[in-house]
């Protein structure tokens, strides 16, 4: 009796935890998916109609709106941010795993406190700073912002990975004849090829979220990215959610899919490290 | 041999070096340099020269905005940060447990995740909209309330609306990590505690808590570090209203610099608030110091 109970109320909760970590989600997928004549009516259904779900307001919005601009944008910027925060932390996180003494430990302090560093106080004098640089208003001041607040957590996930392989591999490659060059290319970093992939995907995620940078930098209008640019549609005199949803779906669906696709490797990076 | 060693892994450390010095310790300095200035957003984009002044913050201390906005920093990032521990903590245990379709469900749980904070917002917003939402819908419907509710633009609502977003935005983060220090504790210790006639809440006390515990502290001093600096949630949701009931530090200094255009006084809050985070930092700084040097 005692047991059931218990079975009864686990059902409940993970039913709960379900119900709230989803609902919202599928909020946005029916919003995008309906008309508007059955969004804008009070009451709101809950289910809906099969026959109303269509595409039709994704395809609205790809063909009356900047939508299409605005994600070539996100992805330009999370492409290249990707690249140069894996480049930067790979190298970084070997270094800091393999070396010793006073700047090394100073160097990887600095990170650490970097990567605590509120981002908000970034975005004033970083605007000021690319303004003098005559680079504000290009997508080059977002993938800029966007290393310099992915790089530390990047660095600090991949000096994890590299304690993990033991120091020793390389040294027999040494003797085997490599250069440090070569047992840093043909040893470590293939071995630490999972790391790379979720320093990767971490970066990658962090750049197309972003809407901080993106908002303070970019023009905006048609020149933005999707996560501005969804809000964009909504106004003092109208509030179009059908369209806020359908461009939310699309800024939703690249970054949820590489998840579900990568989740592993996600997860099992980013709690090393932790313990 | 070691030469080339050093190096070859000071090469390595270069761009980092430079990323960092460039890219957050040159934009602290400029913080504090404008701080120090009298200077408006069209002063920096015509290149004008700037007046030297420490009236930023002597305009500081005397506006109870600012001490209004220090304390609705602290309301969110406790609420939000709170919440999102129990979240992540109910869930975590839940999750643990073995039940049908365990790794399916895993996976919808930190889903949240997955979606952009600025995103994710706007569900929110459109739920607890006063024409339209979908809250409204439900609490007329049991009878809760007699009236829709406009929740962002509701003086008392619109802080624990901004606070349940972000948290449903930042639990899965600590279902991940929980669920990972969990997995580490030994069932064995719990079958022992069985044997000795330990209650369940006795077993979480006294074998669940313990082993959480470095996890919690960590995790929760992150995520405290990222609510202070947190602007999405409420720029999108409220803009820091109605009037300044949801205007935190840094949805002030935000403010301030890019709506009122000052960007001197911005950046005098913008001074206070890295005062703060670092105090915070030097609490926890040394845990995690050794965390990172392992």
């Amino acid at each position: 009796m005692r047991r059931l109970a218990r079975r009864a109320g686990m059902a409940m909760g993970i039913t709960l935890l379900l119900c709230l970590a989803l609902f919202p989600i599928y909020w946005m997928l029916i919003t995008a998916l309906r008309p508007k004549s059955v969004t804008m009516v009070w009451p709101p259904r809950l289910l809906p109609d099969p026959g109303e779900l269509s595409l039709a307001t994704i395809t609205a919005v790809a063909r009356d709106t900047p939508a299409l601009g605005w994600a070539w944008n996100s992805l330009l910027i999370a492409v290249l941010t990707t690249l140069a925060v894996v480049l930067v932390a790979t190298l970084a996180g070997y270094a800091l795993s393999r070396a010793q003494g006073g700047a090394a430990r100073g160097l990887g302090t600095v990170i650490l406190v970097a990567k605590m560093l509120p981002s908000t106080l970034l975005v004033v004098p970083l605007y000021v700073m690319f303004h003098r640089a005559g680079l504000l208003g290009g997508p080059l001041t977002v993938v800029l912002a966007n290393l310099a607040f992915a790089a530390p957590f990047a660095t600090w996930m991949m000096k994890g990975f590299f304690d993990s392989i033991p120091p020793m591999i390389e040294e027999a490659a040494l003797l085997d004849g490599c250069s440090h060059l070569g047992a840093l290319r043909r040893v470590a970093l293939p071995l630490a090829m999972p790391g790379i992939a979720a320093v990767a995907l971490y970066a990658f995620i962090v750049s197309w979220n972003d809407f901080l940078f993106a908002r303070a930098f970019l023009p905006g209008g048609a020149d933005t990215t999707l996560t501005v640019g969804a809000t964009q549609f909504l106004s003092e005199t109208e509030m179009e959610w059908n369209r806020v949803m359908a461009v939310a779906l699309l800024a939703t669906l690249a970054v949820g899919a590489l998840f579900l696709w990568l989740q592993r490797h996600f997860v099992s990076g980013l709690t090393r490290g932790h313990d | 041999m070691e030469a080339e060693k050093a190096r070859l892994l000071a090469l390595c450390a270069l761009p980092a070096a430079v990323t960092v010095l460039v890219l957050v310790a040159w934009p602290i300095w400029l913080t504090f340099e404008l701080s120090l200035h009298r200077v408006r957003l069209f002063d920096i984009l015509r290149d004008r020269p700037l007046a030297f002044t420490t009236a930023n913050y002597e305009r500081l201390l005397g506006d109870a905005r600012f001490w209004e906005s220090l304390a609705n920093t602290g309301i969110f990032v406790t609420g939000s940060v709170g919440l999102a521990i129990l979240w992540g903590l109910g869930s975590a245990l839940l999750l643990d447990r073995r039940f049908p379709c365990r790794a399916a469900v895993r996976l919808a749980v930190i889903l949240p995740w997955a979606v952009p904070a600025s995103i994710g917002s706007l569900v929110w917003m459109f739920l607890a909209d006063g024409h339209l939402g979908l809250f409204n819908h439900l609490l007329l419907s049991i009878g809760l309330i007699a009236e829709p509710i406009a929740f962002l633009v509701h003086h008392q609502f619109a802080m624990p609306m901004v606070i349940l977003a972000q948290a449903w935005h930042a639990y899965p983060f600590f279902t991940v990590m929980l669920l990972a220090a969990l997995q580490a504790v030994p069932a064995e210790l719990h079958d022992a505690a069985r044997v000795d006639g330990a209650t369940p809440l006795q077993r979480f006390r006294h074998i669940t808590l313990p082993a959480l515990r470095n996890t919690l502290v960590v995790t929760g001093f992150l995520s405290v570090l990222a609510a202070i600096r947190d602007v999405e949630t409420i720029l999108v949701m409220t803009g820091g209203g109605p009037g300044r009931a949801t205007e935190t530090l840094a949805v002030r200094i935000w403010n301030e610099s890019f709506r009122f255009y000052d960007i001197g006084f911005g950046a005098a809050q913008g001074v206070v608030a890295f005062t703060l985070s670092l105090l915070l930092m030097g609490f926890a700084l040394r845990r995690l110091m050794r965390s990172f040097w392992g």
